[in-house]
């Protein structure tokens, strides 16, 4: 048979990162896949090395706009450990809180859009009716919904108050409610089993081989947990009160991707409860003077994975190099792992599985016997959906999914 | 883990390594940075991945004057240690033997370094441009420190696409 090329990409208005795809197809079977990036290099490295110390927080806040306190967090424990300082108790509490808010509503973002992509509207309007009281909480807590500006090097920007405390407490109740009626529903439905059971498969040979992070690599039994392997800030405490545990799954298929991320938003709510429960009294911050000649690596366990950031200073006010790297990163290569041998109504959820910002499905265009089709995000869209209605129709299921 | 513990994995390193260490400190319980001369940069990598299933995190470049410095950052989750292996490739040859062979998690970032600072990695099996585009003009590597801001002739050099743009 003919192989086809089918090029899907540069942009997506969705969500950020564009990137470009080019699937190699034997019939409808996947058997190779190229990923280009770059669309959207802003040069984030280059400048802060003309930012002070205390500027670039700023800059690296606007790396991402979901897991938007992960880079500035990731980027203060470099400084730290370039200092070598410990900060106060409090400071420590309130930006791992932060930092797992942030984990609860960047993962019920992921699971309303991936209910989108199968089909599964009510589970879109769901999660995010929910994600919304999850982001007033933060605004309470810190000032803002998103970019919150919580860490500086030598401990938080801002103090939480009792109220904003009690506020979050309410919303993590009713979070830890739905969060358990979607653990339901996905581990009963029939139909989210038979699509994405035993699909891009990632081994644990292949997680381990291209680096994988986070909820990309834990489904496919890699224990390495940032928070666990290195433990900062508050989390080393939290691990040893038993206030929450790194899920591991064995599987590495979409479902036990999903069933991670519904998993991990629930120790995150625990962990969330047990840092407000314990909430140390005292002072938010340490001064930070002069920063030495020296170098410090610092990571935090974002969402979507590990965020690494170096800094080496001259002693002078600026950094002289400052590398940030993002977990998509290392998680877009394992494409050439997961893809070869799926079907290309699949290729849309396994793109989207290891949560990279979507910009890759708007412009599809089937090169095939000379004839050009160009496939839109819809239809892209109308292919999984319709995958889905055929498995309900095979199990003698009523579909109910709205027709696109 | 204990920091005592965390101390030994030092250990641990300096006997995987052998001869291939110029030199190690390990200056925090949690960091390790390795020096290793840049003829031996590769199997050192091949050994702290396979034998002490060190994980890549990211690799860093910098522009150092007379060379360019690697830093490959490597975590070992089990010794709950990160190890920092290092090297410096000497200007102006710039010439290293690549890892993505054995370790594919290190292909993109070697693309990116070698665009980035003009370091070759020798049998590297897919060396194309990662971020910038494919008709950058060559010899020039923005992050070098001697890089201009404004290039003689880059301008000219670009691919018709941005020809037509700029007039």
């Amino acid at each position: 048979m003919k192989k086809t090329i089918l090029p899907i990409g540069p942009y997506h208005p969705l969500l950020e990162e564009p990137e470009f795809f080019t699937f190699y197809l034997d019939g409808e079977t996947v058997v190779d896949v190229d990923v280009r990036i770059g669309y959207n290099h802003r040069g984030h490295e280059k400048l802060a090395t003309g930012l002070t110390w205390d500027q670039v927080p700023f800059l690296v806040e606007r790396i991402c706009g979901i897991c938007s306190t992960s880079h500035p967090y990731a980027y203060v424990l470099a400084v730290e450990d370039l200092l070598d300082i410990k900060i106060p108790p409090r400071g420590q509490f309130i930006r791992s809180l932060i930092g797992e808010m942030e984990r609860i509503h960047s993962h019920l973002l992921w699971l309303g859009l991936a209910g989108h992509f199968i089909g599964y509207n009510t589970v879109w309007m769901w999660a995010w009716r929910y994600r919304e009281e999850i982001l007033d909480a933060c605004e309470k807590l810190i000032g803002n919904r998103n970019h919150y500006a919580a860490c500086r090097p030598g401990g938080a920007r801002r103090d939480v108050t009792p109220e904003a405390m009690d506020f979050t407490m309410g919303a993590l109740d009713s979070n830890e409610k739905a969060t358990k009626m979607f653990l339901g529903a996905v581990s009963d439905d029939p139909v989210i089993h038979k699509r994405l059971k035993n699909v891009g498969i990632l081994t644990k040979e292949d997680a381990i081989a291209y680096s994988a992070l986070g909820p990309t690599s834990r489904p496919s039994g890699v224990r390495w947990d940032v928070r666990e392997s290195d433990p900062y800030d508050a989390y080393g405490a939290s691990l040893d009160a038993k206030a929450w545990k790194v899920i591991v799954l064995e599987n590495g298929d979409v479902f036990d991707k999903a069933a991670l991320r519904v998993l991990e938003t629930l120790e995150s709510i625990y962990l969330c409860r047990w840092l407000i429960e314990n909430m140390p009294d005292g002072d938010i911050d340490i001064h930070v003077g002069n920063i030495p000649e020296g170098e410090g690596c610092g990571h935090h366990e974002a969402p979507r994975g590990e965020v690494f950031h170096y800094v080496r200073s001259d002693g002078s006010n600026k950094p002289i190099r400052h590398k940030v790297r993002a977990p998509t990163f290392n998680n877009l290569p394992t494409y050439k792992a997961s893809c070869p041998g799926e079907q290309i109504a699949d290729v849309a959820l396994i793109t989207a599985a290891i949560d990279p910002c979507y910009c890759c499905t708007e412009r599809v265009g089937v090169v095939a016997d000379n004839r050009h089709t160009t496939l839109n995000q819809n239809d892209l869209l109308k292919l999984s959906v319709e995958k889905t209605m055929e498995i309900e129709k095979k199990l003698g299921m009523k579909s109910n999914l709205a027709k696109f | 883990m204990t920091d005592e513990q965390k101390y030994m994995v030092a250990d641990k390193v300096k006997k995987a390594l052998g001869d291939l260490i110029v030199s190690i400190e390990q200056p925090r319980p949690n960091r390790i940075y390795v020096v290793i001369h840049q003829d031996n940069f590769p199997e050192a990598i091949r050994i702290v991945h396979e034998n002490l299933g060190g994980k890549l995190c990211t690799s860093t470049a910098l522009d150092v004057r007379d060379a360019v410095e690697l830093i490959y950052h490597m975590e070992l989750p089990e010794d709950m240690v990160l190890c920092n292996v290092k090297t410096l490739v000497a200007k102006p040859e710039l010439k290293i033997g690549t890892c993505a062979n054995f370790f594919p998690a290190t292909d993109w970032i070697e693309r990116e370094m070698s665009e980035m600072y003009g370091v070759t990695f020798e049998n590297h099996p897919d060396p194309r441009h990662l971020l910038l585009p494919d008709g950058w003009p060559e010899g020039n590597f923005p992050m070098r420190g001697d890089y201009p801001q404004r290039p003689d002739g880059f301008e000219e050099q670009l691919p018709d696409i941005y020809q037509k743009d700029r007039k």
